[in-house]
């Protein structure tokens, strides 16, 4: 399987690739976008410092990735309104001109916009899209997807005839970070800024000054009792069934974590998946990371059996 | 305006004077005892929840007896994932049926997370909040009125020409909290009551429950609406996998059903 890493920065790509990692996907905002809509997760899901800041940026990102020969996707995957589109068309023209491998969306409105310009770009549908059944990834095929992103709640096990039914395309699931008990596709909660409280236990106070009205405590899913703590997300017992299915690549999320965080987890990824064991990969998980959070929990026996019968 | 109603099981009597609405925007159980919603004989709507691909199988072969032995004269479905909503275009193209196809409410893009209405109120710039376990405040700046018309948009508007494409001749949405953009989308709007948040597959769904719980328990526990606390002023509730809240505003002028959950 090969993996897919968020990066921020150029200087990021070479000791992914060096750690395993095999491709690249950015989000991006930029001072424009943050004038007229918001430094909030408008443009690519992602708020703030998860984000390539500037085109001078994004095209370091392009260069380095290109010289290196690793492909890189730019997150255009948030749901957008008529005036946004011209901001969007240009910023994938520009990728496009830069190098950049393939767009990653989820509104097919602007799907149908750039596969009319015939950029030399692939098109990934991002999870956001809710791929769920094998007529969505056919559906999606028809409108240009190359890739599709899987939806995080799909069972390993579930995907076989799901993945075999849609030949011709390339499949991408989650394997790390990220994880939420919300099917984010559905989930129109706003994401914005989380802020650490301050380090002399005085009340932390922070004025924002842009249109940014989060703070971690207004995540939906943190109000539903998902800790920002808790050990990441991993799907590292996972990737044999995956792989069967079908699956070709697998996502790390993460984006802006640090980059010191990326590649532990990417390390402890590949040497998982060449143990012989689940059992072994708990251990190994748990020694880093503490208690085992499986992106995909084995399902209940008894209510498996009874879902569909 | 015309006035609909979810009925979510068997019910008798139906209520008179009102559209009906079968099935779920958000849980798929109902396609475990679908009988019934073939047998009703007035005009409905069938709100088909995002599919699983084992629901979505059940869901094309009960298609089929439903365009064989439904009795009703106006059967409209609202699919809320693209796939099934392209699948129920084809059937109905290939099998010549009379029967409408409507977007569905969660395939609307609607910004309707309760703190947008906190955060464009002219008055108030400041809010208390958790930080881990300690109290911080939040303060923020107006937002632009371009951000303010983006989220007033459901995103789903921008995508008639495709809807068109798919012969969909209804929108679905819900509720919001920040006002109504003053056009229409072009197509019939249903108005949901309240304002649905997101989607949390519940133990049944996910198949990943207290294995002690057995799918019926699990499902049933699913159904009843729990109270999940507060989110911008409002009482977030969940039931049926849909997290939501209630939205008091009035429908827009544009839309032509209102739908009592």
């Amino acid at each position: 399987m090969r993996f897919a890493l968020p990066v921020t920065e150029a200087s990021e790509i070479k000791p992914l690739l060096e750690a395993g990692a095999d491709e690249f996907y950015c989000g991006y905002q930029d001072h424009r976008w943050r004038e007229s809509w918001g430094d909030h997760d408008s443009l690519s899901r992602r708020q703030g410092a998860a984000n390539v800041d500037c085109r001078e940026a994004l095209a370091c990102i392009a260069r380095e990735a290109g010289l290196l020969g690793a492909p890189v996707w730019l997150a255009l995957n948030s749901c957008y309104s008529p005036p946004q589109y011209g901001y969007l068309i240009e910023l994938a023209q520009q990728w496009a001109a830069l190098g950049g491998h393939g767009v990653i969306l989820r509104d097919l409105a602007l799907l149908s916009l750039l596969k009319g310009l015939e950029l030399p770009l692939f098109f990934s549908i991002s999870l956001l899209a809710v791929a769920a059944n094998s007529a969505a990834l056919r559906f999606f095929q028809e409108q240009g997807a190359d890739r599709v992103v899987l939806p995080r709640f799909i069972p390993p096990l579930d995907l076989q005839e799901m993945l075999a039914a849609a030949p011709g395309l390339e499949y991408e699931a989650m394997v790390m970070d990220d994880g939420c008990p919300l099917i984010d596709g559905y989930c129109r909660s706003i994401h914005a800024t989380g802020y650490p409280p301050r380090s002399d236990n005085a009340p932390a106070e922070r004025i924002i000054q842009t249109f940014d009205i989060g703070g971690s405590a207004h995540h939906l899913c943190q109000a539903l009792g998902r800790s920002f703590d808790q050990p990441p997300a991993c799907a590292a017992c996972s990737l044999p069934l995956l792989e069967q299915a079908g699956v070709g690549v697998g996502k790390f999320g993460g984006r802006g974590t640090p980059l010191r965080q990326r590649l532990e987890k990417l390390r402890f990824l590949r040497a998982a998946a060449a143990l012989d064991s689940d059992g072994q990969r708990a251990q190994r998980y748990q020694r880093l990371f503490g208690p085992c959070n499986c992106y995909y929990p084995r399902p209940a026996s008894a209510l498996r059996e009874r879902r569909w019968s | 305006m015309e006035l609909a109603r979810f009925i979510f099981d068997e019910e008798r009597p139906l209520p008179e004077g009102e559209r009906i609405y079968a099935g779920h925007p958000g849980c798929g159980a109902w396609l475990d005892q679908p009988a019934w919603i073939a047998g009703l004989d007035r005009p409905f709507t069938l709100a088909v929840p995002p599919l699983s691909e084992p629901r979505f199988r059940q869901f094309a072969g009960w298609l089929r007896d439903l365009a064989a032995y439904g009795r009703s004269p106006d059967i409209e479905l609202a699919p809320n994932d693209w796939g099934t909503l392209n699948y129920c275009h084809d059937f109905i193209q290939e099998q010549s049926l009379p029967w409408q196809l409507a977007a569905g409410v969660l395939l609307a893009e609607q910004h309707t997370d309760p703190l947008l209405a906190q955060f464009c109120c002219p008055t108030e710039r400041r809010s208390p909040v958790w930080s881990g376990d300690e109290r911080a405040e939040l303060a923020w700046s107006p937002p632009p009125p371009e951000l303010t018309e983006h989220w007033r948009w459901p995103g789903i508007f921008g995508k008639t020409a495709l809807l068109g494409r798919l012969g969909v001749s209804r929108l679905e949405l819900c509720g919001q909290p920040l006002p109504w953009p003053e056009q229409g989308p072009g197509l019939p709007v249903s108005i949901y009551g309240p304002a649905l948040l997101s989607v949390i597959p519940c133990a049944a769904c996910s198949s990943q429950g207290d294995a002690g719980l057995s799918y019926a328990a699990a499902c049933a526990a699913c159904s009843v609406a729990v109270a999940l606390g507060q989110r911008g002023g409002r009482t977030l509730r969940r039931a049926r996998n849909v997290l939501w809240y209630e939205q008091d505003s009035p429908p827009p002028g544009w839309a032509d059903r209102l739908v009592y959950w």
